[in-house]
């Protein structure tokens, strides 16, 4: 009677939020018309934002279609969280390089090779590093061993209670802070296209963010974020050839232009400027291998397929779209330097660029492309970045009422019902933490906030993930340890480094003087890791070790694991 | 699981091969992939003016590019043989430990 009475409730509760969220998503379209009639004086703007603007209402019109056809097939916590694991491979491959490839891939890199040259390569070779290691070492296990979130596979012989609340708080820092840097990507982008105030655009991509998720769950994200990559692909495959074809097919004269545009001369194409020392190369390398392995949003599509082949499979796809797209993004950072550096069309009388330094992919589209060209890829960028906040807000909403409500607060005893309720309600509460943290970022380069990302999800939840799924001596008290070293000190010394104390504070040298901080948290991690677990003589530690065997057997094997639904 | 499934598994010979084979597979592909990910990053932090070589000598492309995009096709080539060739016989091993533990019950 009284789980009845609950229930009731809960259906009127979520149907209420039903209308809420409608009304939500339209008021965001309303902000973008009612913010774009307020840049009618600028005609110039206007005319160049048509294109773009019919281009991303459409990808827009085409997402609310299929969100609502994937609303009426998400009715379970697995429909929601994992589309009922029924995604095929080659589709989630796409899907997970829709959302692998962001607003710091495609706006932050081409950015950092415009301003660094070969030195912004690092992140490329940190990148193509990473994910074979994800599918070697991760892709099948996690699949045969996790449910939801990687956080399951974690948990999965430790204690969930003592785990899950740590480890939740790690993920929910390194999903907050990618999020910020893609809606302060998404920000610019709408500022220099649309003409629209910083605040309308920030509002109005949350709104939209909010509606796809919390309406379609992971169907409605999986087929946003396929979309989005096939554009992303077909828009970066004609931009590379419009490039080639205007230095007739000849990649030294691109890389010999670049080089005489340049204020860095010959040095463009050197290493050395940005990195310096070997420390820092290490760092970065270091934060980028286990930084993959450690985004939620990411792991979490890897649980969308059937079974860990597909799982591999998936990771596959993924791999070869993204190192496909990564070679494309060289040939366009450097020809973004040869075409547009010092062009006084993309760039104010104080030389700085228009739109600020994150644009260089829009101008050299605008440049090689025209209005049109722009259009698309304006618009593409603007799905890219709904594309990527969707799946970091479905992982974020997972950890919420998954690892935190149901696991922790109900301890396992939640309905499906109160868990779908709460992870809707967890969509809005990051909607509005999203907006008010995007103004509070607004003027960082969103290759740094998504690097602090990184770092955290390279020391807080990698070498856990590492060690639960590979190390038998692992216990709760070592991983409970561990994810609270890795996490404390990453972001302690991410404040005492100098892209806070030197970039935000503005003091003349910073206390830690490296950028990344995993040169020193990825190592003191792992080493608490296995420290605190071979000094654990607890009896629930000899139960944990022995319950390996049955871990082993399963994220081998696979046997036992649910079949998936279909779609 | 119960105690005594798990020695039935553990002990079944499709079960012994899938795991020493998995394992070697694994060893292998990270080790290739983590060789050539840390022989580029070694040269990036120790010897730059290795990186910044051109070949030829007159060329605008650095070493630097040219390693960036060796270590693409190496992520490219290890995945696609993992998942294809290796997966493929894992996977038919995996399925005759199972149709073996059905056949057993």
């Amino acid at each position: 009677m009284k789980n009845n009475h609950i229930i009731r409730g809960s259906q009127i509760l979520s149907k209420k939020i039903k209308y809420t969220l409608l009304i939500l998503f339209l008021s965001a379209i309303s902000t973008l018309s009612f913010a774009s009639g307020s840049i009618s004086g600028e005609i110039e703007k206007q005319a160049i934002n048509l294109p773009a603007i019919s281009i991303f209402s459409a990808f827009v019109l085409v997402t609310i279609f299929i969100t609502y056809w994937a609303a009426r097939r998400t009715k379970s916590s697995s429909d929601f969280y994992t589309a009922g694991g029924g995604i095929p491979a080659w589709q989630n491959g796409i899907a997970i390089s829709g959302d692998f490839l962001s607003a710091a891939t495609l706006l932050g890199i081409t950015s950092s090779i415009y301003t660094m040259g070969a030195d912004g390569l690092t992140i490329i070779i940190g990148t193509l590093g990473a994910w074979p290691i994800i599918l070697f070492l991760i892709s099948e296990r996690l699949r045969n061993l996790g449910k939801f979130t990687f956080i399951d596979v974690v948990t999965f012989r430790l204690s969930a209670r003592t785990i899950r609340p740590v480890a939740s708080i790690a993920s929910l820092f390194v999903l907050m802070f990618y999020l910020i840097a893609q809606l302060v990507g998404a920000g610019k982008l709408i500022q220099l296209l649309f003409g629209l105030d910083y605040m309308y655009a920030i509002i109005s991509i949350s709104l939209l963010m909010v509606f796809y998720v919390a309406f379609g769950g992971m169907l409605a994200a999986t087929w946003v974020q396929f979309i989005k990559a096939v554009l992303l692909i077909i828009g970066g495959t004609l931009i590379c050839f419009l490039l080639l074809s205007h230095f007739d097919f000849d990649i030294e004269k691109i890389f010999s232009e670049a080089s005489k545009a340049s204020p860095l001369k010959d040095q463009l194409v050197n290493t050395g400027g940005w990195l310096n020392d070997p420390i820092s190369i290490f760092s970065v390398g270091l934060t980028f291998i286990f930084g993959f392995i450690g985004l939620p949003h990411i792991l979490m599509r890897l649980f969308t397929v059937k079974d860990a082949a597909s799982s591999r499979k998936s990771a596959f796809y993924a791999i070869t779209i993204i190192g496909y797209f990564q070679l494309l993004i060289v040939l366009i950072g450097f020809g973004a330097v040869a075409l547009i550096m010092g062009n006084s069309d993309y760039h104010d009388a104080s030389g700085a660029m228009i739109g600020g330094s994150n644009m260089v992919i829009l101008h050299i589209t605008h440049f090689l492309g025209g209005d049109y060209l722009l259009g698309f890829i304006a618009a593409v960028a603007f799905a890219t970045i709904l594309a990527v906040v969707s799946g970091l807000t479905i992982s974020a909403a997972a950890t919420i009422a998954h690892d935190l409500y149901a696991g922790v607060l109900k301890k396992g005893k939640s309905t499906e019902k109160s868990e779908l309720l709460v992870s809707k309600l967890s969509v809005i509460g990051i909607g509005v933490i999203a907006i008010f943290f995007g103004f509070i970022f607004e003027h960082q380069n969103v290759v740094f906030i998504a690097n602090l990302a990184m770092a955290i999800a390279a020391s807080a939840n990698a070498p856990v993930l590492l060690m639960a799924m590979y190390w038998q001596g692992l216990t709760t008290r070592g991983a409970l340890v561990g994810i609270l070293i890795g996490l404390i000190s990453s972001v302690v010394l991410i404040i005492l480094g100098p892209q806070v104390m030197v970039g935000v504070m503005g003091m003349d040298s910073a206390i830690f003087p490296y950028t990344y901080p995993t040169v020193i948290s990825v190592p003191l991690a792992f080493l608490s890791i296995w420290y605190f677990s071979v000094t654990d003589k607890s009896d629930s530690a000899i139960k944990e070790r022995a319950a390996y065997q049955e871990q082993f057997i399963l994220s081998e094997t696979g046997i036992g694991i649910s079949d998936a639904a279909s779609h | 699981m119960t105690t005594d499934e798990i020695n039935k598994i553990i002990v079944n010979p499709h079960f012994v091969l899938l795991t020493k084979k998995r394992f070697k597979i694994k060893v292998i592909m990270v080790t290739l992939t983590m060789l050539v990910f840390l022989i580029i990053q070694s040269l990036w932090a120790f010897y730059p003016e290795i990186v910044n070589l051109r070949v030829p000598d007159n060329s605008s492309i650095s070493l630097a590019i040219w390693l960036t995009v060796v270590m693409i096709f190496t992520a490219i080539s290890l995945a696609a043989y993992y998942t294809l060739v290796s997966g493929k016989q894992l996977d038919e091993l995996s399925e005759k430990l199972i149709r073996d533990l059905n056949h057993e019950k």
